[in-house]
């Protein structure tokens, strides 16, 4: 008899799970495109928004190298790696456009506001749709930093975080991407 | 004891459903922990 | 094969249902990903499709905010009061990966009154990197760590970050001490776990330290009858944990002394 129950739920459970990944997997709709967001392609399209509210084309920041760098106040490498972008930016901002892109979630920009504020960081701070990020970055880990030629491609994609030595050695080829 | 803690359980999850606590579950986890898995 | 067994395969099945997530080296970013599984399963493991109890909690206190973890803790008051270590027996990943590995023919190490000492130890290691050095680290320079997680969990290492860098090779551009330290862990883990019962669940895991609590309140799992119970002992000298009593803290549920009951005394809970 427990035999039978048993095998009855394991049946159950088999069942739901199948049916449960079938639902979920339509729901996951973060189709991946061999060359999306990866080296020498174009830079997927997004919109970002400057704290103040003022939305900017990713794409209007043509015609020098980019260094964007995903990254969330929840996320303690990313904090980590922040004060030494701020040490180099001073350096580099004339040759390198830095874009600082919070995937905080939208309802906390507050946080991400005053975070920038407390730490007295000078480089420009951005937030994007989660959405977006999602569809056009597909964005697996953070920190994720990418660099971007002047004419839009992306040259460079580095998952994690980095020393100030690593950021230097990357911000000095940022500089001589073409 | 086994009464209180039942009842501290739902409420927990009640109060963190309407703080949208699974939000936060959810952002961490579907974003690689790069730091948890040795990277960073 | 044992239903024991069959239940931890459908589980390891159904926690890491994102079989293509294996074969692109990516993560589920889904919605299931809300709610906590039971069992120590990486939410960065590309199969995963429900989050980690001890990383989601580890998540309130890690970063630039610290807040209580309410929905994370209610869940793992409810799965205690439901399951208790029911979950380390049948429905956790990496403690079946441990008990297959002990199935390899080798000299093993019993329990002895050392390991019963070392069970305490994983108490520590739960307050130490689960809450204290977290907090510790958000006092010290505004930002928690996830401690365990990060310094600690050999199940991370193997279930997630092993396939994803070896399908992912943007990933491996981070790797460096942190990461030959976690390889060496889960190695060591591994070695052990032939020699030595469960050692991960014994000795080190947090989260079985929490079940552990809730054996005894449980709406499932195992129990004695006293006045069945001849105090034989037969019960403990077979357990491979470090049981002094059946279903006390350390007891995984497995069901291993039901069978060497003279008197029948013990059985599984029903509602």
């Amino acid at each position: 008899m427990i035999k039978k129950i048993l095998l009855g739920i394991i049946v159950i459970v088999v069942l739901a799970s199948g049916g449960l990944y079938y639902w979920l997997s339509t729901e996951n709709k973060a189709d991946i495109k061999n060359g999306d967001a990866t080296r020498d392609n174009p830079a997927p399209q997004i919109t970002l928004t400057e704290l103040n509210g003022n939305p900017i084309e990713l794409s209007s920041l043509k015609g020098k190298p980019v260094f964007m760098n995903f990254w969330a106040t929840w996320c303690p490498p990313c904090v980590a790696e922040m004060p030494f972008i701020n040490e180099l930016y001073p350096q580099y901002k004339d040759k390198v456009q830095f874009v600082m892109v919070s995937v905080d979630d939208p309802k906390d920009k507050d946080k991400v506001v005053k975070f920038i504020a407390d730490k007295r960081f000078t480089f420009p701070v951005y937030t994007a749709s989660q959405a977006d990020i999602a569809k056009a970055y597909n964005i697996q880990g953070i920190p994720t930093t990418y660099i971007i030629s002047g004419n839009g491609n992306i040259k460079k994609v580095h998952v994690g975080g980095m020393t100030k030595q690593e950021l230097k050695a990357l911000l000095d080829k940022a500089v001589k991407v073409k | 004891m086994k009464k209180y803690l039942w009842f501290i359980a739902f409420f927990f999850i009640a109060f963190g459903i309407y703080q949208k606590d699974y939000l936060a579950v959810l952002q961490k986890a579907a974003i690689i922990c790069l730091e948890c898995i040795g990277i960073g | 094969m044992a239903k024991r067994r069959i239940i931890q395969i459908l589980t390891a099945f159904i926690y890491n249902g994102n079989l293509p997530g294996f074969i692109q080296g990516r993560i589920w970013q889904g919605s299931s990903k809300q709610l906590c599984v039971p069992g120590l399963n990486c939410y960065s493991c590309p199969g995963a499709l429900g989050a980690c109890p001890i990383g989601s909690l580890q998540s309130f206190v890690s970063g630039t905010v610290l807040r209580f973890p309410f929905y994370v803790l209610g869940l793992l008051i409810l799965f205690g009061l439901i399951l208790g270590r029911i979950v380390c027996g049948w429905f956790c990943p990496f403690g079946l990966i441990q008990e297959l590995l002990y199935k390899i023919p080798s000299p093993k190490i019993h329990k002895n009154a050392l390991t019963l000492k070392l069970t305490y130890l994983k108490y520590l290691i739960g307050l130490a990197f689960v809450i204290i050095i977290p907090i510790a680290f958000f006092a010290w320079d505004g930002v928690g760590i996830p401690a365990f997680c990060k310094f600690i969990c050999p199940a991370g290492t193997l279930e997630a970050a092993v396939p994803l860098i070896t399908l992912n090779s943007d990933l491996r551009s981070g790797l460096g001490l942190l990461f030959g330290w976690k390889f060496l862990l889960m190695l060591f883990t591994i070695l052990i776990s032939i020699f030595i019962y469960r050692p991960f669940c014994r000795f080190i895991c947090p989260l079985g330290a929490w079940y552990g609590i809730y054996n005894k309140l449980s709406l499932f799992g195992i129990q004695v009858d006293k006045v069945k119970c001849t105090s034989c002992n037969n019960c403990v000298k077979i357990c491979k944990m470090d049981c002094q009593e059946v279903a006390d803290r350390e007891c995984i549920n497995c069901g291993e002394c039901l069978k060497v009951c003279p008197t029948k005394a013990i059985s599984f809970k029903q509602l």
